[in-house]
């Protein structure tokens, strides 16, 4: 037992060593450099670029991922990944008879929340599957059991890795991309989930669409319009009226071809489709800001949402959560009495918490983090300092530095306003 | 991060990452932060211009990427979110995504941006233009659309280069109509193969090693795009050859001249110029793996790096797994 343990750290560290030579000779090309300025560029000694272990000192990869222009996580990923040898195993004694009803399992298993399942049976779709489609569908079936738990980046892998496929059927490519832009926009990537979902919404129009194709036209139209919306600035929001129009119109569109997929025969009418039952509050933000007068009327609406049961209904407590979302951004654009302001977005981030902590929605922790640390900054001014962590926020905070890139920027702040860097106990 | 004793491990950051349930590259990405993109404080809107367009001229995808992420986060009015996916145009233009590109500037377009009201963004913009009029290395081109040829009336007025951009837009523009030209005979098809090599010149001239990187790779390009296309006769196949010939001299030699620190735009302009030579290579069968040599190698392992999409034979996607000899398929 422990001879196979030392044999199997071995065989990692000799592969991680392998793997750290090719990336350090792959910068050296990119960069055209010779060992020295690497070594320079790496803050080693030229004769120890490459540690006993394999295994390096952060300040290695953070060096590496700039020399070579990739992000610290592929540069990490690229050096811990097992060979793909290792990662094939649960595959054995599937054949490709056996994809539907594997494809269906995981589909299944998703919706009874059991995603540690879900995943393994997508894995195993894919293996099974015969065609280039079947092998994306398999992949896009996986990257939604990620994201249902919470897992963003292994989400966006697989998407990628399914676009990659070549002999992918158009409408399933479509899907798949609008699927990574509503991922983007989770992770805070505005500029990006706008340009992918507007190539997707770009394709659709071109082609005669089958219910793959509207359903990657809705996804992409409520990736879109919710990147737009959240572009919109509380301030100064003028200029934006415009933008504003054309979100709402897109948020229209996609809640139309909602409807209609739940009414075909195509299995959608037993699914929550969040674009259709979430569309509406954020419609009222929208709206609050093209018109002045409707906003008060746009907040009384939210905040009933916000208040109501029934958070075990599924899709409930997520209508909660987009509502509890632009409840905050319509009160900040127009309360002025700082009580009434301040009572809002205690409401609002509340409810953004419990369906956060609930489903491991890092989009929703984020927004809910970002409105607790305005108010805690506040709270500070009247004295009372950060104080410790608490389980949920503990799980919030991890989450969210994981799995929204753009949240990174305030990893600092996050840290000071929650706890003690030293850890949870004093 | 200074002192080395106080840097973890990767394997240590993998560690606490499991206990917090996160992956080992997102729990680096976290603890890494201090060196990279957090530390830097949002800017104003005005600074970021200089910078992306100076990133454009570099051609650094990379930095584009990021200028994008800071305009959205700074954004004060619906054409700064514009210039935000503009960037992201941009950059996928760099990575040799012409179609994305494309895509993507139609889209802030749309979104109500307006070229004339920022020159950063019509500079980005004419740029994706002449990216999208060359295509993806690793596609034949499509047909040309007529339209999109610059009268020859605006171009005459530009013809004097006096800097990196404007010299990539008349070598845009020259390129355009010697494609366009293929259909229009041998005579003026060499003429304006003529016309393209007297502005690589003028570069060369200029001093300018960024509009020698723009002017020479641009030249070469529509010289191997020249050569795809039917009925060019061997006069001019002849012509074009020598084009391409002499535009990867001039980046040769300018890089050769600013050594040992040639500017990142040489060497990314040179990187894309061998790609569309390999993808041309490998679509006339001409690559052989028994023939790569060191050099061959090390240019194809950054073109994996610089150029995800182009798809090497023998590698599923990009980096991924070993990083090994390969070609570019041709994906007619």
């Amino acid at each position: 037992m422990i001879d196979e343990t030392c044999t199997t750290d071995a065989a990692r560290e000799a592969l991680a060593r392998v793997r750290l030579e090719e990336l350090q000779a792959l910068a050296r090309t990119y960069r055209n450099w010779s060992v020295k300025e690497l070594a320079i560029a790496l803050g080693r000694q030229p004769g120890r670029l490459v540690p006993e272990s394999g295994m390096p000192k952060i300040d290695l990869v953070v060096a590496l991922a700039k020399a070579l222009d990739w992000p610290i996580e592929a540069v990490v990923e690229h050096l811990v990944k097992p060979e793909m040898m290792l990662r094939i195993d649960a595959a054995a004694g599937d054949s490709r008879a056996d994809f539907a009803s594997l494809y269906n399992a995981s589909l299944e298993k998703r919706f009874s929340r059991d995603y540690f399942e879900a995943i393994r049976l997508a894995v195993r779709a894919g293996t099974a599957a015969d065609t280039p489609t079947r092998r994306a569908a398999a992949s896009a079936v996986e990257s939604d059991a990620h994201e249902a738990c919470g897992s963003y980046l292994e989400a966006l892998r697989c998407l990628r890795s399914a676009g990659q496929n070549d002999g992918v059927e158009l409408a399933w490519r479509l899907l798949i991309d609008a699927k990574c832009a509503n991922i983007l926009f989770m992770q805070g990537n505005r500029t990006q989930a706008i340009g992918t979902a507007s190539s997707v919404l770009e394709y659709t129009a071109r082609i005669e669409a089958d219910h793959v194709a509207r359903l990657a036209r809705a996804l992409a139209l409520w990736a879109r319009a919710h990147a737009l919306r959240a572009s919109i600035p509380v301030t100064s929001f003028e200029p934006w009226k415009p933008l504003a129009a054309s979100a709402e119109k897109d948020f229209e569109i996609c809640a139309e071809i909602g409807e209609e997929l739940r009414c075909s025969e195509h299995g959608y009418h037993d699914r929550n489709l969040t674009f259709v039952t979430s569309v509406d509050v954020a419609i009222l933000e929208l709206r609050a800001v093209r018109d002045a007068d409707f906003a008060a009327s746009a907040i009384a609406r939210l905040l009933e949402v916000v208040r109501e049961g029934g958070d075990l209904l599924p899709g409930v407590s997520e209508r909660k959560a987009w509502a509890a979302i632009a409840l905050a951004n319509t009160a900040k654009r127009v309360v002025t009495d700082d009580m009434q302001l301040w009572g809002m977005l205690e409401l609002a981030s509340a409810a953004l918490r419990a369906h956060a902590a609930a489903t491991s929605n890092w989009y929703f922790a984020h927004q809910h983090l970002e409105l607790d640390s305005e108010r805690r900054r506040r709270l500070g001014s009247l004295a009372h300092g950060s104080r410790l962590l608490d389980a949920t926020e503990a799980k919030l905070v991890a989450g969210v530095l994981g799995h929204v890139p753009a949240a990174r920027a305030r990893a600092d702040d996050y840290f000071a306003l929650y706890a003690t860097r030293e850890g949870s106990r004093p | 991060m200074r002192d080395m004793r106080d840097v973890p491990t990767l394997r240590s950051i993998a560690r606490i990452g499991r206990l917090l349930g996160i992956e080992p590259a997102t729990a680096a990405g976290v603890v890494g932060l201090g060196d990279t993109d957090a530390n830097r404080v949002v800017p104003d809107i005005d600074t970021l211009r200089p910078a992306i367009a100076r990133a454009d001229i570099e051609d650094d995808a990379a930095e584009l990427d990021r200028l994008a992420d800071a305009v959205a986060v700074a954004a004060r009015e619906p054409g700064d979110l514009s210039l935000s996916i503009l960037c992201t145009a941009r950059a996928a233009a760099a990575r040799g995504e012409a179609h994305a590109a494309q895509e993507r500037a139609n889209c802030a377009e749309k979104l109500g941006f307006s070229a004339q009201s920022s020159p950063v963004a019509s500079q980005l913009l004419d740029c994706i233009k002449a990216e999208v009029a060359l295509g993806e290395a690793w596609r034949v081109l499509e047909p040309r659309d007529e339209s999109a040829v610059e009268p020859e009336r605006s171009l005459s007025r530009r013809m004097h280069a006096h800097d990196a951009a404007s010299a990539r837009q008349i070598a845009a523009v020259l390129a355009s109509r010697l494609l366009h030209a293929a259909t229009h005979g041998a005579g003026r098809t060499c003429e304006f193969i003529a016309a393209l090599r007297r502005h690589v010149v003028d570069a060369v001239e200029l001093g300018c090693p960024h509009a020698i990187a723009w002017s020479a790779s641009i030249a070469g390009i529509a010289a191997l795009r020249l050569r795809e296309a039917r009925g060019v006769s061997g006069e001019a196949d002849r012509a074009a050859m020598s084009l391409f010939v002499a535009s990867q001299f001039a980046i040769d030699e300018r890089i050769a001249i600013e050594a040992p620190k040639p500017p990142m735009s040489l060497l990314r302009r040179r990187l894309r110029l061998a790609l569309h030579e390999w993808c041309d290579r490998a679509r006339r069968g001409e690559v052989s793996h028994a023939l790569l040599d060191e050099f061959d190698d090390s240019e194809v392992r950054t073109m994996i790096v610089r150029y995800p999409r182009a798809r090497p034979v023998g590698l599923a996607s990009g980096i991924d797994g070993e990083i090994r000899h390969c070609i570019f398929e041709s994906h007619g």
